[in-house]
């Protein structure tokens, strides 16, 4: 059972979150500018590494609110996380 | 009133002015407060408590904690009966009741027991193999093994104790309450952490409680008690060790007081535990000594005889053998010895031993025999006699046998760390040759070892380690003593007696089994363990893991890090399924939701069917009405006057903002443009797999406000969804959604008289056709209730869905009630809407229906960009093959398909068949006076006209494919 | 001897009047029109409430309270709110009919909450004006501690009273009595 720190409540027992997935999969501007495969990639492809991942989650029992977690696979360590629409803290400046 | 024998005149912290009766296998006996049911056992000279799992041994008491694997018992009967206690963990208490598992009639006559003479039938692997033979193998070993295998009664009714749960926090958790854990605890409260120290014994002390120089441990606890942020939970095991310092105990709240215990109080408690770090004080496990019939009752381990007499005040023998590999067991002869137990001899399978307590025990005149072993013993239900031998320095035999009459033998084969929740945080483990033991390595939690369980096997360095780990300053480790070389298993002399070398007790895992799968190509350690069966079982192999793989690595001349461990997975100690349940049982078991009517509902005799959480009026019977003609009448009465169905569960979504039409255009199939105030819109939503996912009814309520429905099952879920886009996908959108599901109770008045019913009730808002049309919307007040109004329609009907406050719903209600409507429930709404062909989502769509198979194209707007529209523009998703909805017409008008048949094109040949379809909705239609049915079939309505088959349990049903909307088609009465 | 003191009690409170009000506390406009129909200002803190005289607003999201005012004010509270926010983007839901809020009090009342919710409900943590959304029994629940009496108030929907207050009075059996 994760603990996970919410930027907004704290940390938080899993049992109040909902987990989306890989996260930074962006929907395409033009879906009609891919082809099915390019589509297909976009809908159902994932990276599912073994290691840090970025992954989307949302607080649903609590504040309502999506945001981004890293997290390490294997361990579950929670490395970072960050609001939605903030860059992944390796990548700040 | 039985006298106990065994029991030492003075000493012992149990209460001798609280005498205790209990039985035993039906016999009567006397124990004392503060008695385990082994120790008092004990003191009624009762060793053979059972029999073993496979070969149905006599077995003896072994230990006197947790590891044990013989003495296990069963307590009460039926219902309330607890299969598979340890006798040395269950607390005596006045008229306590066990029987041993494993054994019929009893351990003194066990009828399985033949198969100790055929145990060389029953080799490693005996079970596997069967399993592997032809499946008309089994049959015949089956019964066999039932009756032989198995540990314990199951209860035969619904558990009858009361469990609860309780989460808990805090800074640190400490766990076990020996010497390092009582330091680590008043370590770590003193600095002001909030701290949780758990034991699973009682009273707090662990090791110290069976040691000879058993005090200070009551000063510490004393001193722990004081301060308020620390919090001390006695006959509290923590059984496993998840994600995150998560972890689990349970705590045995009244189990020790058997009938006595308070009817308010839960027998046991589970205790989800979140700590910031955790410190192990998990203390260390004695292994047994592999030699021949080293089974045999009266032959325990070193440490639990001197716990025994020091503890307990219980002599567990007269003349006692003490074999050993190391100097622990020397500290048990002298108390034992001091307590009047004649040592016969200390048997040291070392060539020299030289701790202190061996120098003591040579003051105290004791017979030290270095450099032999016990090889073998003697008696049948109770050790009679220990035969011992000089060992070569390979560890070969030498020399003579001799044979020592003893009535105990007290072994100790080393301590192995209690690693397994270390293990369970994801920890590593390291072996340490020196110490003969796997210890503690990197967990990448916050977790930390201290004391025993970390290879410190002296009170000082456990008290000085516990007190580092409780303050969370770095240890240093503590003097390691060495252990000497010596072999894991004592050779036997003879065939027989190499078959009885037992490693693990409970499962009957001898060395030559361990061998024998080493041979037969099970090297590694986990697969050894599935094969033999080692390590399994209540005990989870505590005491004969560390010998068995050390077997195995001198097998296959490997080393024992080599070979490594088995995983340490959870529960640590078993748990039962009650303690796992807790209070989610029963009603409890999970939340019931209900609107504001269910009161009326459950009074006037509603049958409820369960939607998600919630409890919705499927039908309400009259008196002597089956379910089909509720269900029929409750139709006609739509059809031919006025019906009222509680719609509250409805789904509720106020979407609010610039932006809210934009929004709708982009989670809609269809466009949103055009929907002025005061009208609604049916709409469609799919997952960005052109799935349909949802549909309902949206209201513009002004420019920028729109009231959405959802259905009644995916509430939470569409909120969800529309929440995730928005802030996720398109956090420029000025959208905001709120949940009014709650708020709003929705009553749908359908039926031809609806209008002038609805006109009847309201003064302010015009029922005419003309002036509210179909999918309009108008405010106002009905039965003087502040209300809107919406014009729609599931049933085909003129229809009405009125929508108030939920405080006001049976008001409401009441009104309409007045007048000549019907109430109907969920089920006659599915027959109405089946007539129309309506689609019902959960029904017809199962997350692979797209709008295309339900002949929606219609609703798929073509100038705009909406969730899933890529997907449907994939070649595959336009193959005039795929399921599309269809309607059937049985061909015997009476029947009624069963919803789920798989339906074929042709009547069915006996080979296996391609199926074409499904039937996802069937009902009896009391309006067309026939069954219906909603199909998916390959193709759809291509096949029209055409006749399907569907074949059930005893026969084939012909059916006609045809339009699904078998009522009105065109309308008319809708829009009238 | 005296009757033993309970060591929770718990009771339905009289229906109260709930606006959800949704707004982006960044928009100094919105705060400061929305102060002006309430009279008090929204908390930006995540998980405080903030009263005064017979409002509270609770931090629901960061762009999300509760305004607990009395039943009778609701509809009026509402209307001012629409119609000082009437120019800003915000969302304004009467919601007084869609909860149910319980009061507890007792030296028990902390062990039966935690019985059922994974907050850390700590009084040095969780103090006097924190408000949480949770789970108590997988119900969605909004967790209240207004100060020392009652201790706690508990906020369920609608729909899951009944199961509420069921398992609220089962978890509650073990603290009949503080002997
Ligand atoms: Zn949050």
């Amino acid at each position: 059972m994760l603990l996970i720190p919410c930027p907004w409540c704290g940390e938080r027992d899993e049992s109040e979150f909902a987990c989306g997935g890989e996260a930074h999969i962006a929907r395409p501007p033009d879906p009609d500018a891919l082809n099915d495969a390019e589509w297909a990639d976009y809908l159902f492809m994932r990276t599912n590494p073994k290691g840090s991942q970025r992954e989307r989650w949302c607080h649903t029992h609590g504040c309502g609110r999506w945001f981004n977690v890293e997290r390490d696979t294997v361990t579950h360590r929670i490395l970072s996380v960050y609001r939605m629409g903030e860059p992944p803290p390796k990548d700040a400046p | 009133m039985t006298a106990q024998p065994h029991r030492l005149p003075e000493g012992g912290a149990i209460d001798r002015s609280r005498p205790l009766g209990f039985s035993f296998n039906g016999r009567r006996y006397t124990g004392f407060a503060g008695d385990t049911l082994a120790s008092a056992l004990l003191a009624n000279g009762v060793h053979l408590v059972g029999r073993s799992f496979k070969y149905h041994r006599p077995r003896g008491i072994l230990s006197a904690g947790t590891e044990e694997p013989n003495a296990i018992v069963q307590l009460g009967s039926g219902a309330s009966g607890l299969p598979n206690l340890k006798a040395t963990r269950v607390e005596l208490y006045e008229g306590l009741a066990a029987r041993s598992v494993n054994c019929w009639p009893g351990p003194w006559f066990d009828l399985a027991a033949v198969n100790g003479f055929a145990h060389r039938l029953i080799p490693a692997g005996f079970y596997y193999k069967t399993f592997m033979w032809p499946h008309r193998g089994w049959h015949l070993y089956e019964p066999f093994i039932r009756r032989m295998a198995g540990l314990g009664r199951a209860p035969d009714g619904p558990d009858p104790d009361r469990y609860e749960r309780m989460n808990a926090h805090c800074d640190v958790l400490v766990v076990g309450a020996g010497p390092a854990g009582l330091a680590a605890a008043e370590a770590a409260g003193r600095s002001g952490a909030r701290v949780i120290l758990a034991d699973e014994d009682c009273p707090p002390g662990g090791m110290l409680l069976g040691s000879a120089d058993a005090g200070g441990h009551g000063e510490a606890t004393a001193g722990l008690e004081a301060m308020d942020n620390v919090r001390v939970l006695t006959r509290t095991v923590v059984t496993g060790y998840y994600d995150h310092n998560f972890l689990i105990a349970l705590e045995r709240v009244t189990d020790h007081l058997g009938p006595a215990a308070p009817a308010h109080l839960p027998r046991q408690r589970l205790w989800r535990i979140r700590a910031g770090r955790v410190v192990l004080a998990t203390g260390a496990l004695e292994r047994p000594l592999v030699f021949a019939n080293n089974d045999r009752p009266g032959t325990m381990l070193a440490g639990a005889a001197r716990a025994y007499v020091n503890r307990f005040a219980v002599l567990p023998g007269r003349r006692a053998v003490v074999v050993t590999d190391n100097d622990s067991a020397y500290a048990a002869a002298l108390d034992l010895h001091r307590h009047g137990v004649e040592i016969a001899a200390i048997v040291d399978l070392r060539p020299d031993g030289d701790g202190t307590q061996c120098a003591e025990a040579r003051e105290a005149g004791l017979n030290i025999l270095s450099g032999h072993a016990v090889i073998d013993t003697a008696g049948r239900r109770r050790v009679r006699a220990a035969r011992v031998a000089r060992l070569n320095d390979d560890g070969s035999l030498a020399g003579t046998v001799s044979a020592l009459p003893c009535d105990l033998i007290a072994m100790s084969g080393g301590w192995s760390p209690a690693v397994h929740l270390f293990s369970q945080s994801g920890g590593t483990l390291r072996y340490d040759a020196a110490l003969r033991a796997f210890l503690p390595d990197v967990s990448p939690q916050a977790a930390r070892c201290a004391g025993a369980s970390n290879g410190a096997f002296d009170t000082a360095s456990c008290i000085a380690e516990g007190h580092a780990a409780g303050a969370g300053e770095p240890g240093a480790p503590g003097p390691v003593q060495p252990a000497a070389p010596v072999s894991w298993a004592v050779p036997a002399r003879s065939r027989a007696g190499e078959a009885r070398r037992f490693v693990d007790f409970q499962n009957d895992v001898t060395a030559a089994d361990i061998e024998l799968a080493a041979r037969e190509g099970y090297e590694s350690v986990e697969h050894l363990k599935r094969y033999t069966t080692l390590g399994m079982g209540t005990d989870q192999g505590k005491t004969g893991n560390v010998p068995g793989l050390a077997i195995l690595a001198g097998t296959l001349g490997l080393s024992i890090p080599e070979v490594g461990t088995t995983t340490f997975r959870p529960p640590y100690e078993p748990v039962a399924f009650g303690a796992i349940a807790g209070r989610d049982v029963g009603p409890l078991a999970d939340p019931v939701r209900r609107t504001p009517l269910h009161a009326w509902h459950e009074e006037n005799g509603a049958v409820f069917e369960d939607v998600g959480q919630w409890k919705r009026p499927f039908y309400y019977p009259q008196e002597g009405e089956t379910k089909d003609e509720a269900v029929a009448r409750e139709c006609l009465a739509v059809r031919n006057a006025a019906g009222i169905m509680d719609a509250s569960t409805l789904g509720k979504i106020l979407v609010c903002g610039p932006d809210a039409r934009e929004f709708l255009n982009r989670v809609y199939t269809n466009a949103w443009d055009g929907l002025a105030p005061g009208r609604c819109r049916y709409g469609l939503m799919l997952g960005e797999d052109g799935m349909v996912l949802d549909d309902g009814v949206t209201a513009c309520l002004s420019e920028n406000r729109f009231l959405t429905t959802t259905t009644t099952g995916n509430a939470a879920r569409v909120f969800a969804w529309l929440e995730e886009w928005l802030q996720t996908e398109w956090p420029d959108l000025e959208v905001y959604l709120t949940s009014l599901t709650e708020q709003f109770a929705t009553v749908a008045l359908a039926g031809p008289d609806s209008r002038k019913l609805l006109g009847a009730l309201t003064d302010d808002i015009d029922p005419a056709p003309d002036v509210f049309p179909f999918m309009a919307w108008r405010e106002g007040r009905v039965a003087g209730l502040p209300a809107r109004v919406f014009r729609i329609s599931y049933t085909g009907e003129v229809s009405y869905e009125i929508v108030v406050s939920a405080g006001d719903a049976t008001d409401l209600w009441a009104a309409l009630m007045t007048h000549e409507v019907t109430p109907f429930g969920t089920e006659a709404m599915h027959v109405l809407r089946a007539e129309k062909g309506y689609l019902m989502i959960g029904q017809e769509t199962d997350g692979t229906v797209t709008p295309l198979d339900l002949d929606m194209g219609w609703m798929l707007n073509k100038k705009k960009d909406f969730i899933g529209r890529r997907s449907l523009a994939r070649s595959a998703m336009r193959d005039p093959m795929r399921k599309r909805l269809v309607g059937l017409r049985t061909e015997d008008p009476a029947t009624v398909l069963p919803e789920g048949a798989q339906i074929l094109a042709e009547p069915p040949s006996g080979a296996p068949e391609t199926m074409i379809g499904h039937v996802t909705s069937s009902y009896r239609s009391a309006t067309l006076g026939r069954s219906i049915a909603l199909a998916l079939v390959k193709g759809g309505r291509d096949r029209a006209p055409g006749t399907v088959h569907v074949p059930l349990d005893d026969r084939t049903v012909r059916a006609e494919i045809c339009d699904p909307k078998f009522y009105d088609p065109e309308g008319e009465r809708l829009n009238g | 001897m005296a009757e033993p003191a309970r060591g929770v009690e718990f009771r339905v409170c009289p229906p109260r009047g709930r606006i959800e009000l949704r707004g982006d506390p960044g928009d100094g406009a919105f705060v400061e029109a929305a102060s002006n129909a309430l009279g008090l200002e929204p908390p930006p803190t995540p998980n405080r409430s903030r009263s005064w005289a017979d409002t509270v607003i609770l931090w629901l999201g960061p762009d999300a309270w509760l305004i607990e005012v009395p039943a009778e004010a609701e509809h009026a509270v509402a209307r001012a709110l629409e119609e000082s926010l009437s120019d800003r983007h915000a969302s304004i839901a009467v919601a007084g009919a869609g909860s149910v809020t319980w009061s507890l009090t007792g030296p028990r009342a902390r062990d039966l909450l935690a019985k059922g919710m994974t907050l850390d409900l700590d009084p040095e943590r969780f103090r006097a004006g924190c408000c949480a959304r949770s789970l108590l029994a997988k119900v969605p629940v909004l967790l209240h501690r207004p100060g020392n009496d009652p201790l706690y108030e508990l906020t369920v929907p609608r729909s899951y009273a009944e199961f509420a207050r069921d398992w609220l009075e089962d978890a509650a059996l073990e603290y009949a009595d503080t002997r």
